[in-house]
């Protein structure tokens, strides 16, 4: 059974954050899809945070170590089914899914980033705490870029882009020295600038280029940003009050249940709403770097610092993406988004974080 | 494994959650940028996105006649549109085609309506008016075979009478891009229906009415989702009702006396110009144009050798013939030529330098003065008459008449018809001018031409006592806020002996024992009138062509006519008939439909007092 102490040293504070959150997402996609013919999506959204949570839950009972132990056979898995959805027919154009057996649609890509932040954990972890040679760096940066290359060929741009930070953030947790850092980035992003003209797809880089221009290209991919952003500031300080947004309620916003959920909650609950909703992410954040910080080992303290790191840059590009400040990738907004692959997800990162703070006393264990 | 709490690795994790911070804190800027400070920029944006301006088209009024019967309405009906932003590209040809089975109207018909309109993307194109309801019904439930399409109540214009007056009332139809570009129509949109001919065109200012207003919320595909209450809607006024002077029943009677000639037939009131009836044959149906006619249809009446479309009573000239010689008696009355006792002998032929001028008569009429002449249409008679008034007598009579001039009917495309004078003459032909043709004149021919309006417009002067009306069509001017409507053209002075001589010769064409019009004559009502003949082909050119006298090809043949007024002794209508290409026929039968006209006049505007078969007797109480 689940020590007592387990118990007391779970991190209540993160957790109740995150059912919050969950919470103002399922109210969010009930206010755009209440009156939508059918089972409205916020009834799945509570089905999927529900299994979400239960998951979480469920995990807790196993310990971290075990899963950091299966990273290598979760890292390949996730390889296999990468591969597979490129070999799979296509679908809207793009690689993307696995069908299942009674409609579920599986987004590997979504799951690959937890392998990818389990397998360099449980790699940079053999380096015992000693800080990293510039070539330690070569496997794990190979194990990165290998997923990186399947996930853009599919292609899934907002994905793939969030692999680097992650990557970068674990060298940065590792003591590495911040002047080599300095080095290697200007020596991989100068060349990286240069060709991705070439490898990114005409749709991507059109929405690169209607980020920096919006009006250039009103109707066409500027027009859900002009739109998310009347929405956003139309809501002024208090908003426009819930299950009234017009934005939202008449389809000038896009996948205003995903993508574009931000934009709805902004519009109807102003700027107080969005404090508030940026508050919850920021306890989010803070305390999830604290179980790191608190683990009882490195391979616990990788896996909350990679797991913090992909949240915070999915918060960052999705609101970002909605305001303006980043280019339209597609990404949704953890535990606000409607979706199921990324309610797990998000959920058994959450796990993770609070089995490795749960366990942060190793000596503990009989 | 074992980590320790000051590692070098946990020392950095502060810097971690100040770089997140960091990022966090920006979003937020910019949140504020949006929402605090930008909020009235953004609040407008949402505004317009979200509110139309949607204009209400005011019903157009209706046309009555002047006992309120409509003879112009509108009716609700449904129109087919489609928004070309919700009509994927890929699914148009099949929509095409499944549209063309639907409304059994040619698919390419369907696809120029929508390519031709090229408007914005979320402005509905209309395809077709007028759908039958059970087609609304079929096309609505097909609805996701048939993305974009979609049907709106509209109203359409009405005829309910179909032909029945149709060249007065005119016709409807989509606005051209010519008049949307004057000034007139700058309320006025694409699609929108206007007058097009006759009454609906002349009186467009009235009868549109002015439209109405409202905002309105829409989604994102601007489709209407809610009328808004603020800023408040602006009801559109409907246009006004345009009464006419004509009269329904009056109206239907003589179009039916018409057939089956063509031609025309007017019925006016001498004493103030109104037009109470006005048939012009053959007609055509305005319902046709007001669902909005196809071009097969439209090139079947414009190829039409007998001219539906054309208004005959104001847009046909022909050589009045012998109606005019009671032009030429006054100008030579006038000029002191002759008077009412002057006689003259016709023996069939008049010799005038060198030349035979024949009458009409082989053997001629003996001595007539005035009153007999004008009884038995003797060309011999005005031939002299006419020498002695001259040509320019003749030309200033007739020009007093109106003849020869717009009568200024406020009906659209009316012609002047031309008299003959000395002036033109000498400036267009550079001729002199040479008494021969005066001769000609005096009889109507040499060149003459008038409308049938003018010659009833001559002859209600006769019958009035010399003044000349503007025709008048409209019987509400003054609610309409139209001003001096009724205007007065011209008035004739003239010595009241020869007006009575002039119309008692007029009353003998009937009631003479030579009159040419003796069918006329009935009891019921007195009537005086002129009959005329006009020639389209001279005999000789008729024999040169290789037609004998008995079988003129149709259009060859000579139009008939007939003025006249009733009651003699107080006129109160005047009539016209017009037999175009009557022929030898339509020479006897123009006489009898005029008396139907008369009698029919007489049955609507003064119908006989009824009390004695009306009021039961005692005896029919009890003998029932």
């Amino acid at each position: 059974m689940i020590d007592r102490r387990y118990l007391e040293h779970l991190d209540w504070i993160l957790l109740l954050t995150i059912l919050a959150i969950s919470t103002l997402g399922i109210l969010t996609i009930m206010s755009v899809t209440y009156d939508d013919p059918g089972m409205a999506d916020y009834k799945k959204q509570i089905i999927w945070v529900g299994a979400g949570f239960g998951l979480c839950l469920g995990l807790l009972f196993l310990d971290y170590k075990y899963i950091i132990k299966i990273a290598p056979a979760i890292y390949i898995l996730s390889l296999a089914a990468l591969i597979y959805v490129l070999l799979a027919p296509s679908e809207l154009g793009v690689h993307r899914w696995i069908k299942l057996p009674g409609g579920i649609r599986l987004q590997p890509s979504e799951f690959s980033k937890l392998s990818l932040i389990l397998i360099l954990s449980w790699w940079m972890a053999r380096w015992r705490g000693v800080p990293p040679k510039i070539k330690d760096l070569i496997i794990p940066a190979g194990l990165m870029s290998v997923q990186f290359l399947l996930i853009i060929l599919e292609p899934d741009l907002g994905t793939s882009l969030i692999m680097v930070p992650i990557f970068v953030m674990l060298i940065f947790a590792s003591g590495f020295s911040i002047k080599k850092m300095i080095l290697i980035a200007i020596v991989i992003i100068i060349p990286a600038v240069t060709i991705s003209p070439y490898i990114l797809k005409p749709y991507q880089m059109k929405r690169i280029t209607s980020f920096l221009n919006p009006e250039s290209d009103p109707l066409g991919s500027g027009y859900h940003l002009i739109q998310s952003k009347i929405a956003i500031g139309s809501g002024g300080f208090w908003g426009k009050g819930y299950k009234s947004g017009t934005q939202s309620h008449l389809d000038f916003l896009p996948v205003q249940d995903t993508d574009f959920i931000f934009a709805v909650w902004g519009e109807e609950q102003g700027f107080l709403g969005n404090i508030l909703l940026m508050t919850l992410f920021l306890v989010l954040l803070i305390r999830s770097l604290r179980n790191a910080k608190l683990s009882s080992d490195m391979a616990g303290f990788y896996v909350c610092i990679g797991l913090s790191t992909m949240i915070f840059c999915q918060i960052i590009i999705n609101t970002g993406m909605v305001i303006g400040l980043m280019p339209i990738t597609g990404l949704p907004l953890p535990f606000m988004s409607y979706g199921g692959s990324a309610a797990l997800t998000n959920f058994f990162s959450m796990s993770v974080i609070l089995n490795v703070g749960m366990r942060r006393f190793a000596d503990y264990k009989a | 494994m074992i980590k320790q709490d000051s590692s070098r690795q946990n020392r950095r994790i502060p810097w971690i959650i100040v770089f997140m911070t960091a990022f966090i804190a920006a979003i937020c800027v910019k949140l504020w940028w949006l929402q605090i400070v930008q909020v009235d920029k953004y609040r407008e944006l949402a505004q317009n996105n979200r509110t139309r301006l949607m204009r209400d088209r005011a019903q157009r009024g209706r046309i009555v006649d002047r006992n309120g019967n409509s003879l112009a309405t509108t009716r609700p009906s449904f129109g087919l549109y489609i928004i070309p932003e919700d009509f994927p590209k890929t699914k148009r040809n099949e929509v095409f085609k499944q549209l063309g089975i639907i409304l059994s109207l040619p698919e390419d018909m369907i696809k120029e309506k929508f390519f031709l309109a090229n408007s914005a993307g979320f402005i509905p194109r209309k395809i077709a008016s007028n759908i039958p309801f059970e087609k609304v019904i079929q096309i609505e439930s097909k609805k996701f075979d048939l993305p974009g399409v979609i049907t709106r109540a509209e109203n359409t214009r009405f005829y309910p009478y179909g032909s029945l007056a149709c060249h007065m009332l005119g016709y409807v139809g989509e606005i051209s891009e010519k008049q949307l570009s004057s000034s007139f129509f700058t309320d006025y949109q694409i699609g929108d229906i206007v007058g097009k001919t006759g009454v609906e065109s002349i009186y467009e200012k009235y009868l549109n009415g002015k439209d109405g207003y409202r905002w309105v919320e829409v989604d994102s595909i601007g489709r209407i989702n809610r009328t808004l209450r603020q800023p408040a809607p602006k009801l559109s006024k409907p246009g006004a009702d345009i009464r006419l002077t004509i009269d329904l029943e009056l109206q239907k009677s003589i179009e039916k006396y018409l057939e089956p000639w063509n031609g025309c037939i007017i019925v006016m009131n001498p004493n103030n110009g109104e037009i109470l009836a006005m048939v012009s044959r053959p007609e055509y149906d305005p319902n046709s144009f007001a669902v909005g006619i196809s071009s097969e249809e439209w090139n079947q009446l414009n190829a039409n050798k007998d001219y539906p479309l054309i208004n005959r009573p104001l847009q046909v000239a022909a050589s009045p013939g012998s109606v005019f010689k009671v032009v030429t008696a006054i100008a030579a009355l006038r000029s002191n030529g002759i008077d009412t006792n002057t006689s003259m002998f016709c023996n069939g032929v008049f010799r005038f330098s060198n030349n035979d001028f024949h009458c009409w008569k082989t053997g001629g009429h003996g001595h007539v003065a005035l009153r007999q002449a004008i009884e038995g249409s003797c060309n011999v008679f005005f031939y002299q008459a006419g020498l002695k008034a001259g040509i320019d007598s003749i030309y200033e009579t007739a020009q007093q008449f109106g003849l020869g001039k717009k009568t200024m009917i406020s009906l659209p495309n009316e012609r002047s018809g031309f008299i003959p004078n000395r002036e033109w003459k000498e400036t267009v032909k550079h001729d002199a001018w040479w008494p021969g043709e005066t001769i000609s004149v005096s009889i109507g021919q040499g060149g003459v031409l008038t409308t049938p309006l003018q010659l009833i417009n001559m002859m209600s002067a006769i019958a009035n006592g010399g003044t000349v009306y503007r025709p008048k069509i409209l019987l509400n001017a003054d609610e309409l806020g139209i001003q001096d409507y009724q205007t007065v053209l011209n008035t004739i002075t003239f010595n009241d002996d020869y007006w009575t001589a002039l119309r008692e010769g007029l009353r003998d064409v009937i009631w003479g024992d030579h009159g040419t019009a003796r069918s006329l004559k009935m009891k019921e009502i007195t009537i005086a009138g002129k009959t005329g003949t006009a020639q389209v082909i001279s005999k000789s050119a008729l024999k040169k062509l290789g037609f004998s006298e008995f079988d003129i090809p149709e259009k060859l043949r000579d139009h008939n006519w007939f003025v006249g007024f009733a009651p003699f002794d107080n006129p109160q209508v005047s009539v016209l008939v017009f037999l175009e290409n009557g022929g030898k026929e339509g020479a006897s039968r123009k006489a009898n439909i005029a008396k139907q006209v008369f009698l029919k006049w007489q049955e609507v505007f003064q119908p006989a007092p009824h009390v004695d078969q009306m009021s039961p007797t005692p005896e029919d109480m009890t003998n029932d």
